[in-house]
C-alpha cells in the first residue's frame, strides 16, 4: 500500500505541472540473458529470430526517426540513420551463425557476443575519432535484445495512450529526443542539473522535470498516479482526489494565460510611459527556437554554443558549426542573433577537454570560456570562422565570454581578425560589419567598463556568474550559497557602473542571466536603463507583460532610492513593494506560482 | 583476384555517411569484395566492418575483390574513394 498524497522534495530543471502513471526507464545493460541451449537443428530458426527481431526494431527506429524529424528537425534524425544501417547489416550474420554452431547457445548470446567484438575493436582503436559510432552500435544491440528477450520488451513503445510520467535514474539529452512522444508528460531523474542540455531540452519541449530525489527509479513506484510540480519542485505520488483536481485546475488555467502571451507575443515591449527595452531570447539548442515563434521577442540575445560541443565526442568541425549556425541566423530572417564563443569550463566538461579539464582544485576560477580559447586558437578560430561565415545571411553579433581584461580582450579581437582574413583569403564572404561585443561576469572586466566599452559594439552582463564572482560564494554549495544573491547593493552599483560605462560610450548595454527574468530585477534593471533583457522562451510571455505594465520614470525614483539603501533586505523589500503597486493582480495574472519560481516574490518577508 | 590501394580523402574519414555510400556500391557485385588497412580485413559490404577499420583522413585502405565482376568492382570502388564516396564538403 502506498500512502496517499506522499510529497517528495527535488529541484525544478524544467517548470510546468503533469500528471501521470510512473513508468520506470531502465536504459542500460540488459546484463542477465539465460543461457539457454540449443542443438544444430535450431539455428536455422535461431536465425530466422533474430531478423524478426531486426524487422520490428527496423519499425521501431522509423517511427521514431519519423517522430524526430516533426518534432526537432532533420539534423537529429540523423542519429537514427546511422542506427538503422548498423542494425541492417547482415554481413555478422555468418558469425552469429558460427557462434551458434560452436557454443550450441541461443541467437540473443551469440548476437551479443558478435556486436560486442564489434565494440571491443572500435574502442581499441586509436583514433577517438569514431568513439561516438560505438553508442550507436551498443543501442542497436540493446534494441535487438530486448525484442529477442520478450520478457524485457520496452515498455515505452508498446504502452496504450495514457499520459505518462518518465522515471530514471539518469536521462541524456539522446534519451529524451527519442523517448519523448505524446503520452510523455514530464520527467523525474535521480541525478542530473538544472543547466543541463536534458534540462534545456526538457523546458524547450515543455516538459516539466525534476532532478535530484534519491532512488526513485524504483520498480515498485510503476503505474502509481504522479503528479509532477516543476514550480515547487515536487513529486506528489498517489494524490488524493482533492489534490489532483486542484492540480487539473492549475493546468487549464496555466494553458490559459500561455494562450493570452502567444496571442500578444507581437505586443511591442514599451513602459507605460514610452521607454523601449528590446526582449530577446536566450538559446542554448536549436529546437528552442520554436519558443521564438510561439513567443515572439526581437531577437536571440545569448546563442550558447557549447552544445554542439558537449554531445560529440570529437570536436565540431567548421563545417558542422556553420550549419548550424546558418539555420539559425536563416530562421531570425535580419533580425539579430548574438553568438557566444565557446564558453566550457566550469560545470560544463567536454570529453574533447576532458584530460585539462578533471582536474582543476578549482574549475569555476579555472581553465574555462575565452581563456580556453586563447590557449587554443585552432578551436577559437575554426568556431570563428564558422560565426562569420554565418554573417553573411543575416545579422550576426559575436559575444565572447568571460573577459576579465583590456590584454584578453585585444588578443581575443587580433584572432577575430585572423580569422576574418582567412575567410578572405579563402574567398568565402561574411558581412564585414558583424559586430562583436563582451560577457562581463568577471569583477574585473566590470570596474574597467569603461575602458572595455570603447573596443566593443555591445556590452552583455552575464548575472549569475558576476553575481558568483562578486560574492565569492559557489551557488552549488549549500553552507553558503544563500549570500548569493543579485539583490545586494554591491550588485545595483556594479549594474548601474557597467551601464553607465555602456552608455558613455553609445553601446548598448544587455541582461542575459537569470536576472532578466526574475520579476523583481526587471524592476530595478528597467529603472537603471537597461536596454535589452534576453530570457529564456518560456518566460518571453511574462516579462513582456511586466515591462509594458511599468512606468519608466517611477523607476527611475526608486532606483535613487535603492542606491541609498545599506542592505539587500531593504531593496527587495522596497522592489516587492513596487511590484505589488505595479501589479496588485499579479498571483492570476501570470499565475503564482509561475513567476514566484524565478523570484524572490515565494519568501514571505 | 583484383586488388588496388586508395586514399580516403574526405575531411571527416570514412564516417557513417561516406560508409553507407561505400556498402551500398559494394553490395551491387557478385563478387567477394574485402578492405583491409594494415591487420584489419573486412568484408566491404559490412557497415560494421566498415566502421571498424577506422578510417580517417589520409588513411591508405586495400581494396581487393573475388570473382566475376572483381575488376568492374576494384574501379568502381577506387572512383567512389576519389569523389570523396558522393559527399559534399563545404
Amino acid at each position: 500500500m502506498t500512502v496517499t498524497n506522499e510529497k517528495i522534495k527535488g529541484i525544478v530543471a524544467a517548470p510546468g505541472i503533469a500528471i501521470g502513471k510512473a513508468l520506470i526507464y531502465r536504459p542500460h545493460e540488459i546484463d542477465f540473458i539465460p543461457k539457454t541451449k540449443i542443438s544444430l537443428q535450431d539455428i536455422d530458426s535461431e536465425m530466422e529470430r533474430l531478423n524478426e527481431a531486426r524487422k520490428s526494431v527496423l519499425k521501431e527506429l522509423e517511427q521514431i526517426r519519423e517522430r524526430i524529424e516533426k518534432r526537432l528537425g532533420p539534423n537529429y534524425a540523423e542519429l537514427i540513420n546511422a542506427q538503422i544501417s548498423i542494425l541492417m547489416d547482415h554481413h555478422i550474420d555468418d558469425e552469429v551463425r558460427n557462434y551458434m554452431i560452436e557454443n550450441l547457445v541461443h541467437v540473443p548470446i551469440a548476437y551479443r557476443v558478435v556486436m560486442n567484438v564489434y565494440i571491443q575493436m572500435l574502442d581499441d582503436g586509436e583514433s577517438s575519432f569514431f568513439q561516438e559510432r560505438i553508442l550507436d552500435i551498443r543501442d542497436v544491440r540493446q534494441r535487438v535484445l530486448q525484442v529477442l528477450l520478450s520478457e524485457a520488451i520496452e515498455p515505452l513503445s508498446t504502452q496504450s495512450d495514457e499520459p505518462v510520467i518518465l522515471i530514471a535514474k539518469y536521462l541524456t539529452p539522446g534519451d529524451i529526443i527519442i523517448l519523448s512522444n505524446d503520452n510523455i508528460r514530464g520527467f523525474v531523474s535521480e541525478l542530473g542539473g538544472t543547466t543541463s542540455h536534458t534540462s534545456i531540452l526538457a523546458r524547450s519541449l515543455k516538459m516539466p522535470m525534476i532532478v535530484g530525489i534519491p532512488n526513485i527509479a524504483n520498480e515498485t513506484l510503476s503505474g502509481e498516479t504522479l503528479i509532477v510540480d516543476g514550480y515547487k519542485g515536487e513529486l506528489i505520488i498517489h494524490p488524493d482526489h482533492e489534490t489532483e483536481y486542484l492540480y487539473k485546475h492549475q493546468i487549464q488555467r496555466l494553458q490559459k494565460i500561455t494562450t493570452y502571451y502567444t496571442e500578444h507575443k507581437n505586443d511591442r515591449t514599451v513602459t507605460k510611459d514610452g521607454k523601449t527595452v528590446d526582449l530577446m531570447a536566450n538559446i542554448s539548442l536549436p529546437v528552442e527556437l520554436k519558443g521564438l515563434e510561439e513567443f515572439g521577442g526581437q531577437g536571440i540575445g545569448l546563442y550558447r554554443s557549447e552544445y554542439l560541443y558537449l554531445m560529440k565526442h570529437t570536436l565540431p568541425t567548421e563545417e558542422e558549426l556553420f550549419q548550424e549556425y546558418v539555420t539559425m541566423v536563416r530562421f531570425l530572417k535580419n533580425k539579430p542573433v548574438v553568438l557566444r564563443t565557446i564558453d566550457l569550463g566550469g560545470d560544463k566538461i567536454a570529453s574533447i577537454l576532458e584530460q585539462e579539464l578533471l582536474h582543476e582544485d578549482n574549475p569555476n576560477m579555472g581553465y574555462r570560456a575565452i581563456r580556453i580559447c586563447l590557449d587554443r586558437p585552432d578551436i577559437f578560430i575554426t568556431q570563428l570562422k564558422a560565426m562569420l561565415r554565418a554573417s553573411y545571411y543575416g545579422k550576426v553579433q559575436i559575444m565572447f565570454p568571460m573577459i576579465s581584461r583590456l590584454e584578453e580582450l585585444e588578443q581575443t579581437i587580433h584572432y577575430f581578425e585572423t580569422a576574418k582574413n582567412l575567410l578572405r583569403e579563402e574567398k568565402i564572404p561574411f558581412d564585414e560589419n558583424c559586430e562583436i561585443g563582451i560577457l562581463i561576469e568577471v569583477p574585473s572586466a566590470a570596474l574597467m567598463a569603461d575602458k572595455l566599452a570603447e573596443k566593443v559594439d555591445f556590452i552583455s552582463i552575464g548575472t549569475n556568474d558576476l553575481t558568483q564572482y562578486m560574492m565569492a560564494v559557489d551557488r552549488g554549495n549549500e553552507k553558503v550559497n544563500h549570500i548569493y544573491c543579485h539583490y545586494d547593493p554591491a550588485m545595483i552599483r556594479t549594474i548601474q557602473w557597467i551601464i553607465r560605462s555602456g552608455h558613455h560610450h553609445k553601446v548598448p548595454v544587455s541582461v542575459c542571466g537569470e536576472m532578466a527574468g526574475d520579476p523583481l530585477s526587471i524592476l530595478l534593471l528597467v529603472g537603471l536603463e537597461i536596454d535589452i533583457l534576453s530570457v529564456s522562451p518560456i518566460f518571453l510571455g511574462p516579462v513582456r507583460e511586466i515591462i509594458r505594465g511599468l512606468s519608466f520614470k517611477e523607476l527611475q525614483d526608486l532606483v535613487l532610492k535603492l542606491l541609498k539603501m545599506d542592505k539587500r533586505q531593504d531593496v527587495y523589500k522596497a522592489l516587492k513593494d513596487r511590484f505589488i503597486s505595479f501589479f496588485p493582480d499579479w498571483k492570476m495574472r501570470f499565475g503564482e506560482s509561475v513567476i514566484a519560481e524565478n523570484s524572490g516574490l515565494q519568501e514571505e518577508s | 583476384m583484383t586488388e588496388a590501394e586508395f586514399q580516403i580523402i574526405n575531411k571527416h574519414g570514412l564516417h557513417a555517411r561516406p560508409a553507407t555510400a561505400l556498402v551500398t556500391l559494394a553490395s551491387k557485385f557478385n563478387s567477394n569484395i574485402f578492405l583491409s588497412r594494415g591487420e584489419k580485413r573486412i568484408n566491404a559490404k559490412s557497415i560494421l566492418g566498415i566502421l571498424v577499420l577506422a578510417a580517417e583522413k589520409g588513411a591508405t585502405l586495400k581494396v581487393q575483390a573475388d570473382g566475376e565482376d572483381e575488376k568492374e568492382a576494384v574501379k568502381a570502388i577506387v572512383e567512389l574513394a576519389k569523389n570523396k564516396f558522393g559527399m559534399t564538403e563545404e
